[in-house]
């Protein structure tokens, strides 16, 4: 098959950031091309090119030979390309068949949808995908959900489909899964752009691989030409090393937190777990599992009355969010712009912000501007927050620094436990170091630390200790070391752990039931 | 350093472009009708400038316009919209006069600082059901507001035309207060009173509130980010219905300074809309009190200016109504204004606003 | 029987603006827009429709005015709105000031005072005396009103652009991504909601009545957009959402014998809407999408 789609110095600026600098590729027919970046470097901006949402600048985009005007999702579809987002595009109050064919109905001005049922059906037969049409999105898993977006791309006919980090939100066994039905779509003669910042799953399905970093391509090749240590030598543009934290010996200290009879999202059983002084607590498990309930429940953002809260032998089961966060909670939310930060505001509102109560900074209800100008400004130099200066618009900032904004905040009040929520989510491979060194510094001068995060890597490197959340419920707890990627990504999926665990760590099995 | 200059070289210019595109819409709109604008602007401003008198009487004007600007400022800081004004300064105008009516206070301070402060009172607690029902059910503010401004103005009518009517008087009034619940003219022939000092005392307060205290700092930080602001242990609801009643009390001295300063009485009908011109007046502002201050006077000349446009070229008053919508679109709007003082190009902004998804 | 039957039938007149008001905000807020303009909407409606019957002496022609007032009236608002990202509630506001000052101010124009224009042919009535007797007139705008809410819901749930329309108002980028153009499903919502908002004032001046005064809308369109939430963002929900307001706005009348203050009377349908706003508001669903573009 000879060239499908072939991007031409394509160049897209937002404002004073250049997304995409000069941007040349060339995507065979029928074949699996990976873009691989970390976050930041672009790829979703091009995708979103090859899709029609964005407009390049400069740049041409050819399709099957022929130059190609793309403006629109419309256009897009034209030339028969489609795209799978990282965040679905479906509406969670209609049904399937309705997600499946909306702007592209085929009927008149009445919903007469007898024949697309049908063709429907027959491509769910074919690709074994256990869809049912008339299920309302709201009530479908994850996974689901993603092929009901795949059905949606094959349905408007397209032959070049885009995959934006298709696996971030799956377990590694529905993960695994997708890429057979890659496969299974390559062999039909489909062509495929699959966008990921994983080296492992690159190397293994891409046939060709194209490394972008900062906006620019910066390495292209072929699979059986590829190493890890090449392609993440190009991604991040120096060497990285693979895990391996330094870090002191795991010798847990007293309780910290203790929790008993959280009731999570639909779980049957209540949860309950304690963390100790330094200790490192991985709260692993795919997203909406019931880690943005446990989350808010920790800090007090919501109350449950059966549910006990004890903070430094404190019970603190009816205590509102401040009260913790001055007997020595930190809290970095999951949802940074929402739950963290405020954009439209200076830098030194925001270190205000949760610390407004402090003696430091106010007596009598009056602000000490002095005080906390002074703190901002060593915060700012202390994280290396790169700013303009403290009364610049928090909004103005990147992900990486705002990150490092929050990190500064709730860390300099010298917190016992730091309550952190997808830390790392959304930034770039610097901060992310940036932000590991922190908490395991953290950890290291004998804090408690809960870390929930659906980056399976992420939590089997920093974790002492590591807690399974499936649909509310506790599916295992138990040192790192008991488990493996394998054992934690069936469990994830809420499979038992028994049988796995007991297959390879022999009579491990006794101590993970407990 | 320079996005600071640009910022507030913004903040600084965008009113003032707004308030000139809206006065040149309204002098099209005003052409269109068959006036000639550039007759009719200059009738408001030699109206205003004439004579000590006329001009004391624009600024006269623009006091109760502060009071209820600054009203709106302070829910609007906290991200509520607050349109109940209106109904507060009728709650609070009616209380107050009550007051002045029925207590046997011979003291004139006492007289007068009871009357203030049950005024306030009475709007804090018209503002606060806003807020209650806001925090506590969610209601859409505006439409629990407007609802509020209805009750409120027609059972204070009832009162002025029922239990408190005057016997002798044609329109549904009271009798009027006892001379020492009212202020005095502080200069001759005009309308200017001590309210003048209670407008500024009471931006100053504001002022003062949203930079050097928690309070203002709670507050604005509900308006900026809710659910940060939640996660970070401030309680939004509380605060939310705090910002009301703050709102609301301000809403209420509006109406007994009125009352007690120029009217000497309650009549039916007698605030002619100013709760709505606060929102006009707190939105061209951005909120802050100075500004405010300052936005009222130009309001009062307008609003003065617009009774003048009636006599002498047959405009009807409501002219100002329609500057005051035009401006509150355009403050809406901020992107026009930014069309319109040649910073970006219509095309330009359209795809780019996606990149935040 | 002759109050009952008086009292359905004032009941049914009265319900008519409402009715409109919350099916112009139900489309548009189905859309994704905030809608408080619809108050403004129908002020500039029924002065229309006066003004177009004055010069014509033609109320189907002064109806006809109405609408076209109502297309450009929900076109400048979708402008504001959806092209030009105002703040809904504010531009609303904002429409809803400026209508309230323009009227008048024509008024005064053409006919010399402020408050109120003239009186001009109202629409004719269908007279069902022959049926219930007495002086039972209907007005048109009733089975107009009717069709309208009929059509309203087949169109939203029935027709593959009612389908687009509600997807647009709960994930607009979700649509755009499907090969939509979402704002003009936004565009096309506001001005439905112009027209129908128009036809409510234009009953209030030339059906219901026969000239126009300047409070005549009198914070109808907000009780609208009180039945539309009220009625939980559905056609039905809200017609009889804004049928019950109605029924309260008629004890108004029918409770003269009792002899209380007018002004207290007056006050029942706001308070009504206050009450049933608090009480039923919060169980109800908004569109996931609304107020984001």
């Amino acid at each position: 098959m000879g060239t499908a789609l072939q991007l031409s110095h394509i160049t897209k600026i937002f404002g004073e950031i250049t997304a995409n600098d000069d941007i040349s590729l060339t995507v065979r027919g029928g074949s699996i091309h990976c873009i691989l970046g970390e976050n930041g470097s672009g790829k979703t901006t091009l995708m979103n090119v090859i899709s029609g949402l964005y407009r390049p600048q400069e740049g041409e985009i050819f399709v099957n030979g022929e130059k190609a005007r793309i403006d629109s999702p419309k256009d897009a579809m034209k030339y028969k390309i489609g795209m799978v987002h990282q965040h679905f595009m479906l509406f969670n109050q209609n049904t399937v068949l309705e997600n499946i064919i909306v702007g592209e109905e085929k009927c008149g001005l009445l919903l007469k949808t007898g024949e697309q049922r049908r063709f429907l059906q027959q491509m769910i037969d074919q690709y074994q995908f256990q869809v049912n049409l008339d299920d309302r999105i709201r009530d479908l898993s994850v996974g689901t959900k993603q092929k009901v977006e795949i059905l949606k791309v094959l349905y408007r006919g397209a032959d070049t489909i885009i995959f934006d980090e298709p696996t971030a939100v799956l377990t590694p066994q529905e993960a695994d899964h997708l890429m057979e039905i890659l496969l299974g779509l390559k062999k039909d003669g489909k062509t495929i752009l699959f966008i990921s910042h994983k080296l492992n799953e690159t190397l293994k399905i891409g046939d060709y691989i194209t490394v972008l970093r900062r906006g620019k391509v910066v390495y292209e090749t072929v699979n059986r030409d590829a190493t890890p240590e090449k392609l993440a030598y190009e991604m991040v543009g120096k060497e990285t090393r693979f895990g391996g934290f330094e870090r002191k010996k795991y010798r847990p200290g007293e309780t910290v937190l203790k929790i008993e009879g959280a009731r999570l999202k639909d779980g049957k059983k209540p949860v309950s777990f304690q963390v100790h002084a330094g200790e490192v607590l991985g709260i692993a498990g795919v997203d909406g599992n019931g880690q943005q309930e446990l989350e808010q429940l920790l800090i007090g953002l919501t109350k449950q009355r059966n549910c006990r809260l004890e903070f430094c032998g404190k019970d603190m089961s009816q205590a509102p969010v401040l009260e913790r966060k001055m007997a020595g909670m930190a809290y970095i939310p999951s949802d940074r712009l929402e739950y963290a930060v405020m954009e439209g505001q200076t830098l030194t509102f925001n270190y205000l912000l949760g610390n407004h109560s402090r003696e430091e900074f106010q007596s009598h209800g009056l602000l000490r501007n002095k005080q906390l100008n002074a703190y901002t400004e060593e915060c700012i130099s202390t994280y290396d927050v790169r700013t303009a200066g403290a009364r610049e618009r928090l909004g103005n900032l990147s992900g990486g620094n705002q990150q490092k904004m929050v990190l500064s905040r709730e860390l300099s009040q010298k917190p016992k436990l730091i309550l952190a929520g997808q830390p790392t989510r959304g930034l770039d491979i610097g901060a992310i170091e940036f932000v590991h060194t922190t908490l395991l510094e953290e950890r290291d001068k004998g804090n408690a630390i809960i870390l929930i995060s659906a980056e399976l890597s992420e939590i089997t490197e920093l974790s002492d200790k590591i807690l399974v959340l499936y649909d509310g419920e506790i599916m295992a707890e138990d040192v790192n070391s008991a488990f493996t990627r394998e054992s934690l990504g069936l469990l994830m999926a809420g499979k038992q752990a028994e049988d796995s665990l007991a297959a390879q760590a022999g009579g491990k099995e006794v101590d993970t039931a407990k | 350093m320079k996005e600071k200059i640009k910022n507030s070289a913004k903040k600084i210019v965008f009113p003032f472009i707004t308030f000139a595109v809206a006065m040149i819409f309204s002098g099209l709109l005003l052409a269109l009708l068959g006036y000639n604008p550039i007759k009719a602007y200059q009738f408001i401003l030699l109206g205003t400038f004439k004579t000590t008198s006329t001009m004391g009487n624009a600024l006269a004007n623009s006091i109760p316009l502060m009071l209820a600007g600054l009203a709106v400022s302070i829910a609007g800081k906290a991200g509520i919209l607050n349109l109940g004004v209106e109904g507060q300064l009728y709650i609070g105008g009616m209380l107050g006069t009550v007051c002045a009516l029925f207590l046997p206070v011979s003291n004139r301070f006492l007289m007068l600082f009871l009357v203030l402060a049950v005024s306030m009172a009475g709007g804090m607690a018209w503002g606060g059901i806003v807020g209650v029902l806001k925090a506590k059910y969610g209601t859409n503010e505006v439409v629990v507001a407007l609802m509020l401004n209805y009750i409120a103005i027609l059972f204070t009518s009832y009162l002025a035309a029922s239990p408190l009517k005057d016997p002798d008087a044609a329109l549904n009034q009271t009798v009027r207060i006892p001379e020492h619940a009212q202020f005095r003219r502080m200069i001759p022939r005009t309308q200017i009173t001590a309210a003048i000092f209670i407008a500024l005392g009471v931006a100053v307060l504001i002022w003062f509130l949203f930079r050097y205290t928690t309070l203002g700092y709670k507050l604005q930080s509900i308006g900026s980010n809710p659910k940060a602001a939640l996660a970070n242990g401030i309680e939004c609801r509380k605060y939310m219905i705090l910002s009301m009643c703050l709102s609301g009390a301000v809403a209420g001295l509006v109406g007994s300074t009125e009352i007690i300063g120029k009217y000497g009485r309650f009549t039916e009908g007698f605030s002619n809309d100013i709760g709505f011109t606060g929102v006009a007046i707190a939105a061209l502002a951005g909120y802050s009190p100075f500004a405010v201050v300052a936005v009222s006077v130009v309001f009062g000349i307008l609003n003065a200016g617009s009774l003048t446009l009636g006599r002498e070229m047959g405009v009807s008053s409501k002219m100002f109504m329609v500057i005051q919508g035009i401006i509150v679109l355009f403050v809406a709007t901020p992107y026009l204004i930014e069309v319109f003082a040649g910073r970006r190009k219509m095309k330009k902004a359209k795809g780019d606003e996606n990149e935040c998804e | 029987m002759r109050m009952m039957i008086d009292f359905i039938f004032l009941a049914v007149n009265l319900a008519v603006p409402l009715v409109l008001a919350a099916e112009a905000a139900m489309i548009a807020e189905r859309a994704g827009v905030i809608c408080l303009g619809v108050e403004g909407m129908m002020i500039f409606g029924a002065f229309f429709a006066v003004a177009g019957c004055y010069f014509t002496e033609s109320p189907w022609i002064g109806l006809l005015l109405a609408i076209l007032c109502g297309i450009a009236a929900g076109l400048v608002y979708g402008l504001f709105t959806v092209i030009l990202r105002g703040q809904q509630v504010v531009v609303g506001v904002a429409i809803n000031f400026f209508a309230a000052g323009i009227t008048p101010m024509i008024t005064q124009q053409i006919w010399g005072r402020e408050g109120a224009s003239e009186t001009v042919k109202s629409m004719p009535e269908l007279d069902l005396s022959g049926i219930f007797g007495g002086n039972a007139g209907l007005s048109w705008f009733v089975p107009i009103t009717a069709a309208i809410v009929a059509g309203m819901w087949f169109f939203i749930y029935k027709t593959k652009y009612g389908l687009r329309l509600r997807m647009t108002g709960d994930f607009p980028l979700g649509l755009q991504t499907c090969g939509v153009n979402t704002n003009q499903y936004k565009l096309g919502a506001m001005v439905v909601c112009g027209i129908l908002s128009a036809i409510g004032g234009a009953y209030l001046s030339i059906g219901y009545g026969n000239l126009f005064v300047t409070d005549m809308v009198a914070g109808r369109g907000y009780m609208g957009v009180a039945a539309n939430i009220f009625g939980g963002w559905t056609p039905l929900g809200g017609a009889l959402a804004a049928v019950f307001f109605a029924v309260v706005q008629t004890l108004r009348y029918s409770l003269t014998s009792l002899n209380l203050p007018s002004q207290l009377m007056q006050m029942l349908p706001y308070l009504a809407t206050l009450i049933a706003l608090v009480l039923f508001a919060r169980n109800s669903k908004s569109p996931e999408g609304l107020g984001k573009l």
